[in-house]
């Protein structure tokens, strides 16, 4: 397996458009690393040019310390697996995974032992002379990922490979997929705009927005202390809440007033906002929805974070319940036990947990503290 | 077999190809050369009329209407049916190679035909199904590019045509894909898809006769034009657009502070006469923008396309 490097890495098409921007990643062997952003964020396009699909304007993508900017994709040791595959209607699973071999000369026998292999992680082996109409969705998109084994690349690219599946083959194949990165050790570069499936899968993710960076984390680090308030709004379902906040210092402590409330910032939070120069100033406050709570006992032990408002929606779903409303001019939104007597129409007083809560610069939208 | 045997077996496969009926008169002798010219006759049909050939010339115009539905009827192609034509553009001369996917992907005989036009450019007439419109069209285009993509691993772009109905409109069809992936070279070059029925403002100025075009440009630049900028100059203009002529938004992404535009835009203003915080001037530079990436491409392809 591999590793790669991208310094510096700009596309400027011809018509002027920069749709990628200083691109800057080291991705170590046997990693998963998944490109998420909304749709026109760059992260396509950089899956194609690490895959030499397109060419690369500016900056180095080397794989193993060799400059790959002018390599042919044929010569580049990846294998690739894209959105709209198709498999070939009239060969059999066993020939629609050696044709790609097929294609490159690969002699008979070697192409024979990689498609038994590919078939045997991918629990393929029994199904190897059906053809694709006989086959499940499922089975379908592993025939798909058998394509790209067989070849035994240095790098799997994997561009939105489940999102022609329905939702529940979408959550079997997360797991294939995981599984999968384990029994090959492989290093797997994944795009998606979904961020369940980028939480899931990946060991590092990089958020795209208008083909910059906004940051690159592991999982729980970009849920936990998101750089900015474009990450902090993309990672995690449902989104974090933000409702402008007015500073006022005193002392050390800082009190928010959110609408006709006034709430006590924790004194570690307090000292960033404090020394950021933000007394007087207007900021962002963000709390995600399990961290809005209408538990009695939560909300007795927290008077000073407390805000009350109408619910507008109920939404069960099994485990927990999601109530919508609006506060200080913000759709908000709590993910609370379903055991809650709260109903839509009610209104509920809520405790934010304010050791949870996130701070952004207005202007900038870059965290102050977390 | 005798020779007058085997000559008689010629005429047959002759029949066959061609619909000519040739009789092997009872009072001639049979000439030695007799069944060695038949080959020849028909080795230079078959080549003539052979599906992949039939289809090249088809998509061409070169054949006439009058011969078009005897020929299409040798080669079981139905006169009329819903069709659209895929134009398939392949880099670094892989046509060949790519064809041998889309053979095996959208399979001769069941609705599709496939030719390679050239070394970059293969073709494939698709026969639509009752329900099938243009959505499926656009997703068999998606289809073949990332089936291209990791099969083959070659780039491809495909552009095709709207749908047509009867196999005459097939040469106006074929034009209609290769144009949409001439337009969507000079003005979407980031698409792998380029539908003609959804080209949007760059087929208005592709079609924009080039004398107007170049009239436009007068008007605004002078003697001058977009291209005269400096790339410090373009990249400000390009990120305008992209963020909707959001000041903060475009100076955030450029890392300038937002008087730093601002005061850009105004020299921008007091060299062009163009404010590009105002909506018709915006708009004014856009399509000049369009206009001169026209004209470029073509003087880069050095002949007039239109």
């Amino acid at each position: 397996m591999a590793s790669l490097s991208l310094k510096h890495i700009d596309k400027t098409y011809p018509n002027g458009f920069k749709a990628v921007k200083d691109f800057n990643l080291e991705i170590a062997d046997k990693e998963f690393i998944i490109f998420v952003g909304p749709s026109g964020c760059g992260k396509s396009t950089t899956l194609r040019m690490v895959a030499g699909l397109e060419d690369i304007t500016g900056g180095e993508f080397m794989i193993d310390g060799k400059l790959m900017n002018d390599v042919e994709p044929k010569d580049r040791d990846i294998a690739m697996v894209f959105q709209n595959y198709a498999l070939y209607p009239h060969m059999t699973v066993y020939d629609n995974m050696a044709f790609g071999l097929k294609l490159r000369k690969v002699p008979k026998a070697e192409i024979d032992q990689k498609v038994r292999e590919a078939a045997k992680i991918l629990d393929l082996d029994k199904l190897l002379d059906r053809k694709p109409k006989a086959l499940s969705g499922g089975q379908r998109q592993r025939v798909a990922m058998g394509r790209a084994i067989v070849r035994a690349p240095k790098v799997f690219l994997m561009d939105e490979p489940l999102s022609n599946l329905d939702a529940k083959l979408r959550v079997q194949m997360r797991t294939e997929i995981s599984k999968l990165h384990q029994r090959l050790g492989a290093t797997i570069i994944y795009v998606t705009h979904d961020q369940t499936e980028a939480m899931t899968l990946g060991t590092r993710i990089v958020v795209m927005k208008a083909g910059e960076v906004q940051q690159i984390d592991t999982p729980q680090n970009l849920y936990d202390h998101p750089c900015n308030q474009f990450v902090a709004g993309f990672i995690g379902s449902p989104q974090m809440n933000f409702m402008d906040a007015k500073v006022k210092v005193n002392g050390q402590n800082v009190v928010l007033t959110v609408g006709d409330n006034q709430l006590d910032v924790p004194a570690d939070k307090a000292k960033a906002i404090i020394d950021g120069g933000y007394d007087g100033k207007t900021i962002v406050l963000g709390i995600r929805p399990e961290d809005v709570h209408d538990e009695e006992a939560f909300v007795k032990a927290n008077p000073n974070s407390t805000i009350s408002a109408p619910v507008r929606v109920y939404e069960l779903l099994g485990a927990e319940v999601f109530l919508y409303f609006d506060f200080a001019g913000s759709q908000m939104t709590a993910r609370v036990n379903p055991r809650t007597p709260a109903r839509a129409g009610d209104t509920v007083t809520f405790a934010l947990d304010m050791e949870k809560t996130h701070y952004f610069d207005k202007e900038t939208e870059k965290t102050i503290v977390d | 077999m005798t020779e007058e045997e085997r000559i008689r077996r010629s005429l047959e496969e002759l029949k066959r190809l061609t619909g000519l009926t040739l009789m092997l008169s009872p009072e001639s002798e049979a000439d030695e050369d007799a069944e060695e010219k038949l080959a020849m006759i028909t080795a230079a049909y078959r080549e003539k009329y052979d599906r992949t050939n039939f289809l090249r010339n088809l998509l061409y115009g070169n054949i006439q209407e009058a011969d078009l539905y005897a020929a299409a009827s040798r080669f079981h192609i139905p006169e009329n049916g819903r069709r659209a034509v895929l134009v398939i553009e392949c880099g670094d001369g892989n046509a060949e190679s790519a064809a041998q996917v889309t053979r095996q992907l959208f399979v001769d005989g069941k609705g599709s035909l496939q030719a390679v036009l050239d070394e970059r450019r293969l073709v494939l007439v698709r026969t639509l199904r009752q329900r099938e419109g243009e959505e499926q069209i656009l997703s068999l285009a998606h289809t073949a590019v990332d089936t291209l993509n990791s099969e083959a691993m070659i780039k491809v772009r495909v552009g095709f045509s709207r749908e047509i109905r009867t196999l005459k409109e097939m040469p106006k069809a074929f034009r209609e894909a290769v144009t949409a992936l001439r337009i969507g070279s000079i003005f979407y070059s980031s698409e792998t898809v380029l539908d003609y029925s959804r080209l949007g403002i760059g087929r208005l100025v592709y079609d924009l006769p080039v004398e107007s075009g170049k009239m436009f440009l007068r008007e605004l630049f002078g003697g001058g034009s977009p291209d005269d900028f400096d790339d410090e100059t373009k990249e400000i203009i390009n990120a305008f657009f992209e963020n909707n002529l959001n000041i903060s938004e475009t100076a955030r992404q450029l890392f300038v502070h937002r008087n730093t535009l601002v005061y850009r835009l105004e020299k921008l203003h007091q060299a062009t006469g163009l404010d590009l915080r105002i909506f018709d001037d915006a708009i004014a530079m856009k399509i000049a923008m369009m206009i001169s990436s026209s004209l470029r491409a073509d003087e880069r392809k050095g002949e007039k396309y239109r």
